[in-house]
């Protein structure tokens, strides 16, 4: 029977975007794409150059079996085998680039496919792989100290995984079958994808719900009822007969990044609890067809919710210009780049870190002009970004400070202990090699060097060090290693740093006495920093006698110094005559902000004064250090 | 018929001549091929693994030839020498008392090469088949990952006996150590320590296992280094406490000294804690039964702190800490300790002498001898001893020391072998090596414990701690030991009986 025509005025009604046609939806998902791509790569390859040179330092993959068994002593084991080869790639950041976001618009694929996302709604498939972009973006800080190796990839990884498991269980049509498949794949998968299968699994159970309400045929029971029982049941019998690396807590969310669930980190779950939660909502589609495929008010939901999940991955994206000037100045030390690291402490805008004001330091006495420059640099003690209570500059720089002022047993003892904790790292290795070539163990330097030789792309690197190894008496001759031996002029004592690195190692070169210059300048900078008179005499006395010429911050603390205590003489010494006039001058200004408050005469002096020892020891109080 | 006769034959043919075979043409090395694990020259037991072994040298084709008197020969092709496990063991075990020949082909270019074969003997007595250690890390003060694994030398299986990562993961951390069986594990009663989360000692009898906390209002800590009476249901303890200094420059890098040391001895049926030694200026610690459980061996090192500040006291005077060898008798009816007798005075000779340990014989005490303190896994300076219990001769074990650390040792149950940790390979990781023992107290040439894969000691970061012997395998399951160690701590009380004479 026909049906009557009924005249519906607002079928006639013409909605908004009626205009935009099928091949209008491909060319808007083109451009979409498009737009994550150039965003995708603005804050990767781009952006964060640095940072992805890092994320490489800080993992490894080593092409053995020891190694692959070792990642599959926990569930997930392949997504952190297959994410730390991948992590690699980052060490040239736009081939590393090019393959995250090739991955990341593959997921989008999927997607469209598994879930059978329609044209008008398919720029949403981008969202889970903007998600994923802003996990990698997010982290800050938290890369030295996360302890979820192959992180930036292994959760892509993982949903990749899931929506194939997810698209072949979808096309399978026996509810037999269906049942077979998903009892296989947990029981095969779960060790190597973890929470990745359970996922997968949950989309299985939530397709055969949304089954049977749209058919209500009791037969989707059966592969729902199995997948639940093997997803309860096969993470626990793995854990209790299988697993010795996994807490109970973990056997349903094995391979989740290990941020805490805290609200100081809830920040960090927001993509991945969206990403899941978008993926869920997607299986909607296999259901809910829309009915036309026309340009409706959905239509600028969809563009609304993109643009949205865009804008929030660049908004959320972690940005300290601390943070970036740090990893800069890391990649510099460890080129021996000194100069890029005081322009990069130079350039910045805010105040820093202690980590940026020790590499300052570090840089300056590398460059012979710690004792004419170190307090014209910004000194300040702004806490680092992070949401987790950590000791970042033990963790981001002690490895480079020790090993560049000559502390080798202590660089090598934080590689070790950072080791243990974090995992075996690229970073960590390198450091090793050197402290153990430092120590003339060679042997030693010789196993951490053959397991770098093992990796795709510090072979290289290995090999300058494997020369040093075949021949020591290179190692002299290397300029990195000749400007610390000096510095290794101490003899051995017991002691300990607590992990506060910049007060153990500013009051062990202010208490050392006498030494190699090198030594000495250390001394009596560390002093003047400590502002302790009684120790810089001594040296200062010995730097005079030993040096022509004296440094402007010695002369400065000479000549407050000996204005405050007067009871040491330095007419003997070569004081600039400028020096003494710039000093009188200050005097005279101070007199004038006589009862005014401290705040508003540091202030009014430090444009004239800010780049003295003066104005260090009358006005920068209170620095937390560490 | 014939069909079958035919194809057999072919397939005969085709076997034979797919079967390698060493290259006749080959000429004669005069010197030795270079292989890694140094196997050559040993005295091997005829149960052991497969000594699989890497050739040091490039070549463009590799021949092994390893045979003996009796039985098939093995030829294996490629630079890795992985031996399959069944051929090895009948070779060795038709061989027992005989010698081991490896005979290595290498071709260069286009002539095969002969070098002289390597030899080792295949001693008739056999290896405990279990050992066990803790791998962890040569590390500072961290620690993530900690397990306790038993491995059967007979085979290359390895399995984690506990994880410290099945009840805690780094942030709130646990740590396991001190692994200790009575009697070779023959009886199935063991002990482990676990420390920070959910700590205390674990206490296996049986296949009962249970946590007790073993510090009372009258020790200092907790039990640390332990010893099981090799009969009774009694261990005899350590209680420490400890600092830990790191060295600045020096390539000892880490140094581990007592503040305070005594004995104790807990009754494992009774639950019961009672006092061994405890001078107030004596560091006593390292204890550890006789074969006949008639005497307890332990090291004590006399100190007398000057100031308020021990830290700083021991920091600079560490090297002066010299531990000496003691031994009291032990009735084991009374469960009365007697008067203390010195072993070893290692003060006079300035060493310091840690880990007695007498030979299931009750022959020889062997033990380790560096220049200072008690943590000789840290100390180059140490090395095995090896003293004669007739007549209190004391020589260093040269057949198995090297210039780096020689450390904790054990006796296997016939007292034919010891397996001990060292640190020669590369100076920081510490691995285990078996040492044949002869009838004539002589130690043979020490080798690695065998891998799969040859390799496998490089490419590994973790050091084996307190190497033990066992005949039977620990076999209560992971999740029994979880189980047990969730459960709260049962106190330990103190025993009411007398003092221990000095």
């Amino acid at each position: 029977m026909k049906k009557p025509i009924i005249n519906d005025t607002r079928r006639n009604k013409k909605k908004p975007f009626s205009y935009v046609t099928k091949s209008d939806f491909l060319y808007f998902n083109l451009i979409c794409a498009f737009l994550f791509v150039f965003v995708a790569y603005y804050l990767t390859g781009i952006h964060n150059v640095n940072y992805l040179i890092k994320i490489e330092e800080l993992s490894l993959f080593l092409p053995t079996n020891l190694y692959l068994s070792d990642c599959m002593k926990s569930a997930g084991g392949l997504l952190v085998y297959c994410g730390t080869f991948l992590t690699q790639f980052f060490y040239h950041p736009w081939q590393g680039s090019t393959i995250f976001v090739t991955l990341l618009l593959l997921l989008s694929y999927l997607a469209v496919k598994a879930f059978r996302i329609p044209g008008k709604y398919s720029a949403l498939a981008l969202i889970p792989s903007a998600m994923l972009l802003l996990s990698l973006t997010e982290v800050g800080y938290l890369i030295y100290i996360l302890k979820s190796p192959g992180y930036f990839y292994s959760n892509l990884l993982g949903v990749i995984v899931t929506l194939c498991s997810f698209w072949g269980y979808r096309i399978i049509h026996s509810w037999k079958c269906r049942t077979l498949f998903i009892a296989l794949f947990i029981f095969a998968t779960y060790l190597l994808f973890g929470f990745y299968t359970l996922f997968a699994t949950l989309l299985c159970v939530v397709y055969e719900i949304t089954s049977y309400f749209s058919d209500k045929n009791s037969r989707h029971f059966y592969p729902l009822m199995t997948a639940i029982l093997f997803a309860i049941f096969i993470p626990y019998f793995y854990y209790v007969f299988l697993s010795t690396r996994m807490l109970f807590t973990y056997i349903y969310i094995a391979g989740l990044p290990k941020f805490y669930f805290n609200d100081s980190e809830l920040t960090l779950w927001i993509p991945f609890v969206l990403l899941f939660l978008c993926i869920i909502l997607f299986t909607f589609f296999l259901f809910k067809r829309p009915k036309t495929n026309k340009a409706d008010l959905s239509f600028v939901s969809v563009s609304f919710l993109y643009l949205l999940s865009l804008a929030g991955t660049y908004y959320y994206s972690f940005e300290d210009e601390n943070f970036r000037a740090s990893l800069d100045m890391d990649l510099a030390i460890f080129r021996n780049d000194w100069n890029r690291v005081l322009e990069d402490s130079k350039g910045l805008k805010g105040e820093p870190t202690r980590l940026i004001v020790m590499n300052t330091n570090l840089a300056l006495h590398k460059s012979g002009i710690a004792a004419d420059k170190m307090f014209s640099f910004k000194n300040a003690s702004v806490p680092y970004d992070i949401p987790r209570l950590a000791q970042v500059l033990r963790n981001a720089g002690a490895k480079a400070l020790y090993f560049q002022y000559g502390k080798i047993n202590y660089c090598y003892r934080w590689c070790m202990e950072d080791k243990v904790e974090y995992g075996l790292k690229v970073e960590y290795l390198k450091y090793m090699v050197k402290c153990a070539l430092m120590n003339r163990e060679f042997p030693l330097a010789q196993k951490y060097n053959s397991t770098l030789m093992k990796t795709l792309f510090h072979k290289k690197w290995a090999l300058k060090y494997q020369k040093y190894i075949d021949n020591p008496s290179l190692i002299e001759k290397d300029p990195e290693f000749k400007a610390i031996i000096p510095l290794m002029a101490y003899d051995d004592i017991l002691d300990g740093d607590a992990g506060l690195i910049e007060v153990y190692l500013v009051n062990n070169f202010a208490y050392m006495q006498g030494g190699p210059p090198e030594l000495v300048d250390l001394s009596i900078q560390n002093n003047l920093i400590l502002k302790d008179i009684n120790r810089f005499w001594p040296r200062f006395f010995l730097y005079a006698r030993t040096h022509d010429h004296i440094p402007v911050h010695y002369q400065e603390a000479a000549v407050l110094y000996s204005y405050l205590e007067k009871k040491v003489d330095i007419n003997n010494v070569k004081i600039d005559p400028q020096i003494y006039t710039r000093f009188s001058e200050l005097l005279k200004m101070s007199e004038t902000y006589a009862g005014k408050s401290n705040e508003f005469t540091s202030t009014a002096l430090k444009n004239n004064y800010g780049d003295t020892f003066w104005y260090y020891y009358f006005f920068i109080k209170d620095l937390k250090t560490n | 018929m014939r069909f079958i006769f035919y194809f057999g034959l072919i397939l005969l043919l085709f076997l034979s001549s797919c079967s390698k075979q060493v290259p006749r043409d080959a000429a004669l090395q005069s010197t030795p091929v270079s292989i890694y694990p140094d196997y050559t020259a040993l005295t091997i037991p005829y149960n052991i693994a497969p000594l699989n072994f890497e050739i040091r040298q490039d070549a463009r084709q590799y021949l092994t030839r390893i045979y003996s008197s009796q039985g098939k020969e093995i030829i294996m092709e490629g630079k890795k020498v992985c031996i399959h496990p069944k051929d090895w063991k009948r070779l060795l075990k038709e061989n027992k008392g005989d010698t081991l020949y490896t005979e290595i082909y290498l071709k260069k270019e286009e002539q095969w090469m002969k070098y002289p074969p390597l030899k080792n003997v295949i001693a008739s007595e056999p290896i405990d088949q279990y050992i066990s250690y803790r791998l962890i890390e040569p590390s500072y003060v961290t620690y993530e990952e900690v397990t306790i694994n038993q491995r059967n030398l007979t085979s290359f299986d390895e399995k984690v006996i506990y994880s410290n990562q099945t009840l805690s993961d780094g942030d709130d951390g646990q740590c396991v150590n001190c692994h200790s069986f009575q009697n070779y594990n023959k009886t199935g009663n063991m002990q482990m320590h676990i420390r920070q989360r959910l700590g205390g000692t674990v206490i296996v009898t049986g296949k009962k296992v249970r946590k007790v906390n073993l510090k009372t209002d009258s020790t200092i800590s907790a039990g640390v280094y332990p010893s099981w009476h090799p009969t009774e249901n009694l261990i005899a303890y350590s209680v420490n406490t400890t600092g830990q200094d790191f060295h600045t420059k020096d390539a000892q890098k880490v140094e581990v000294m007592d503040y305070a040391s005594d004995l104790i001895l807990y009754d494992v049926s009774k639950n019961e804690v009672t006092a061994i030694a405890g001078e107030k200026n004596e560091f006593e610690t390292f204890p550890y039964w006789s074969a006949d459980g008639k005497s307890l061996y332990y090291v004590s090192a006399h100190f007398e702190q000057k100031t308020d500040n021990i830290d700083s006291e021991l920091a600079e005077y560490y090297q002066q800490i010299k531990y000496n060898i003691y031994r009291k008798p032990f009735d084991i009816k009374t469960r009365q300790f007697g008067i203390t007798d010195t072993i070893f005075m290692a003060s006079d000779y300035q060493k310091s002498a840690t880990f007695p340990r007498e030979s299931p014989d009750g022959k020889y005490l062997l033990f380790t001898l560096g220049d200072f303190g008690n943590f000789h896994i840290w100390h180059k300076s140490s090395d095995l001893y090896l003293m004669d219990l007739t007549t209190r001769a004391v020589r260093a074990l040269k057949e198995v020391n090297s210039p780096d650390v020689e450390s904790y040792h054990s006796w296997s149950s016939n007292g034919r072998w010891i397996i001990y940790s060292t640190r020669r390979d590369d100076g920081s990781y510490t691995r285990p090596y078996i040492a044949y023992f002869d009838k004539k107290g002589n130690a043979h040439k020490p080798f690695i414990l065998p891998q799969e894969d040859p390799d496998f000691y490089a490419q590994f970061f973790k050091s084996y701690n307190i190497p033990e012997f066992m005949t039977e395998p620990v076999e209560i399951s992971r999740h029994s030991f979880v189980k047990a160690i969730e459960k709260d701590a049962i106190n330990a009380t103190n025993s009411k009986r007398l003092p221990v004479p000095k």
